[in-house]
């Protein structure tokens, strides 16, 4: 798991751990233009949805960082937390740059091994633009 | 625009040159040829999204004419098929419920009505999404439904991926509309257009009756398969839904009483349901579907500036060019050709087993693309096919558009599956494996509907 790696980490080299969740814009985004492209649905269904889905993913990004800030606390790791929202690789290499990490736990949702093959993964786009050193986690959430 | 769409379209208008410009084989027209180039074209256009459905419609229309398939005039003729209007009423139609808030009052009594017991609210997801998706397009059921299924899901604190229950409520909510959006005309517009093309081809029918007869039952059975499926599968990790239903009744409250609109909207629907099943054949689907368009003006019960916003216009050149490109297969010979080629390897297989054929391959299209485009791709070929075969056209109608509407393994299958998954309840392999059974048990399903029930109806061969 991405978090145990991260914060078993923190705890080992005495360092800060800034968890960072970024809400893509693209995803959802994505999901809104089929809708409106192959189910034709106007901008007012579509719109609410795209309304609906953010709402969702900050949801789940806020609840998350919660989790991860109150693991931290308990084994005494200094911890800082960050809802940002934009495109991923954007993001996270802005921030990157402003945090200077010694590492970098990306956790990516799984997909297909076709849409990989098709637009390959910003995880790894990530790992080649980043810094410093990044782990991937399959299978994550964000 | 990205390097794979880029691509995408290179590699579609470098197909479509060389079919175009290659020897034109024994047997083949000119205009044969050409109209197969532009149906390569519109297929890898169409499987790999390189550009809008409705785009790669346009591109077919205009290319018609200019290839020397069709006169220009023929050509642009098609666009006024009847189907078009027929899914531009019902599309408008679909607007004002959703606009009235009358589908969305709809969805949360069906939800409270189901809402007592964990598997009682699970079977109402699925059902619900499944009732409404038999009178409005399934990809608005989806929409309409996501809100108040994460509604659910966070009055039940279901936590995402983690939760049993959470997986298999974002599931039921897409398989819900999916196989509800196979039943009538209205959910999905690949049936109308499965319809259309039929028309061009051999000048014959099907009514709004003989679909709902043909198609209801195996629909209802699979939802409550999928049910079944959903329960077994995931497993039910949740007690109480007290709070959900708290949550819904909430909703269901903030709506207040029944307005005039939602009333009005309402009773044109039921007027229009009743038309199209008693004089549907006598006055045409399609008249009596923009009938309906204009009496929701005319009664005050919808604005202009609604359908605008509910509609998007791509969906007539996405229909009109689906139509006039099956057209141009079927006057320039072109699919006549195509399945002669094939014609060899299906000589001697019994009809029954051709449609069965027909069913699988157009169940797992489906999955990689558009289910209206896997129609309007397939139906020209298998007509070709199925002709001096003894199947007839309406059963390869049926066992083409019906599977092609069945899409439950990855959300690139269809937009209820890509909304779904989107919220982050479910992994893909959960979505992929459970969705593949369900689709072994779709098609043996109608594979039965095929051998015992379509007979009864004298659909068949």
């Amino acid at each position: 798991m991405c978090v145990d790696d991260a914060l078993a980490t923190a705890e080992r080299e005495c360092a800060e751990l800034v968890a960072l969740f970024i809400l893509d814009t693209v995803g959802p985004r994505d999901v809104q233009e089929r809708v409106s492209h192959e189910g034709f649905l106007g901008e007012a269904p579509s719109g609410r949805l795209l309304r609906a889905l953010r709402r969702e993913r900050k949801h789940q990004g806020v609840r998350e960082l919660a989790e991860i800030a109150q693991r931290a606390e308990k084994r005494g790791i200094a911890c800082r937390t960050d809802l940002e929202e934009g495109e991923f690789l954007t993001r996270a290499l802005a921030a990157a740059q402003t945090e200077a990490p010694a590492v970098i736990f990306v956790a990516k949702r799984e997909r297909a091994a076709l849409a990989r093959l098709m637009s390959g993964s910003r995880a790894e786009e990530l790992k080649e633009a980043a810094p410093c050193e990044v782990t991937i986690h399959e299978g994550g959430n964000g | 625009m990205t390097r794979r769409k880029a691509l995408s379209i290179v590699i579609a208008f470098a197909v479509c040159a060389a079919i175009a410009l290659a020897p034109t084989p024994d047997g083949l027209s000119r205009e044969g040829q050409s109209a197969i180039a532009i149906f390569a074209l519109c297929f890898v256009l169409w499987v790999s999204n390189a550009l809008p459905l409705s785009v790669t419609s346009l591109l077919a229309i205009v290319l018609l004419p200019t290839l020397r398939v069709l006169p220009a005039t023929r050509s642009f003729e098609l666009f006024g098929s009847p189907v078009v209007f027929f899914i531009l009423g019902a599309f408008i139609l679909a607007a004002a419920l959703m606009r009235s808030g009358l589908s969305t009052r709809l969805a949360l009594a069906f939800l409270r009505r189901f809402g007592g017991s964990p598997r009682s609210l699970l079977a109402g997801v699925i059902f619900s999404g499944g009732f409404l998706a038999f009178w409005m397009p399934q990809h608005a059921v989806a929409a309409l439904l996501f809100p108040i299924v994460l509604e659910i899901a966070h009055a039940l604190r279901l936590q995402p991926v983690k939760s049993h229950y959470g997986r298999a409520l974002f599931l039921a909510l897409a398989w819900g509309a999916v196989i509800g959006g196979v039943a009538t005309f209205l959910g999905g517009a690949r049936n109308p257009l499965a319809l259309g093309i039929l028309r061009q081809h051999y000048d014959l029918s099907i009514t709004f009756v003989e679909w709902l007869v043909a198609v209801a039952p195996f629909s209802i059975i699979l939802m409550v398969c999928a049910y079944f499926l959903l329960v077994r599968d995931f497993g039910i990790d949740v007690k109480d839904v007290s709070m959900a239903r708290d949550a819904l009744d909430m909703k269901a409250k903030a709506l207040g009483p029944l307005s005039r609109r939602e009333k009005g909207v309402g009773i044109v629907m039921l007027i229009t349901i009743v038309a199209w099943v008693t004089t549907g054949h006598v006055v045409g689907l399609a008249s009596i579907s923009i009938f309906a368009a204009v009496a929701l003006f005319v009664l005050n019960l919808l604005e202009w500036k609604s359908v605008e916003e509910y509609v998007n216009w791509g969906v007539i050149l996405m229909y009109g060019g689906a139509i006039a490109l099956a057209a141009a297969l079927h006057e320039s010979g072109g699919a006549r050709w195509i399945a002669h080629i094939a014609a060899d390897r299906v000589a001697g297989i019994p009809p029954f087993w051709m449609l069965m054929v027909f069913a699988v391959a157009a169940a797992f299209l489906t999955e990689a693309i558009s289910n209206v485009a896997a129609v309007a791709l397939m139906l020209p070929i298998c007509f070709g096919l199925a002709e001096g075969t003894g199947v007839s056209p309406v059963a390869v109608v049926f066992a083409v558009a019906v599977p092609a509407g069945l899409a439950f393994a990855l959300p690139m299958g269809t937009p209820a599956n890509a909304i779904a998954y989107s919220a982050g309840y479910f992994r893909l392999r959960d979505s992929f494996l459970a969705g593949a059974l369900l689709k072994i048990i779709a098609l043996v399903l109608f594979t039965l509907v095929v051998k015992f029930y379509w007979p009864v109806l004298g659909i068949g061969t």
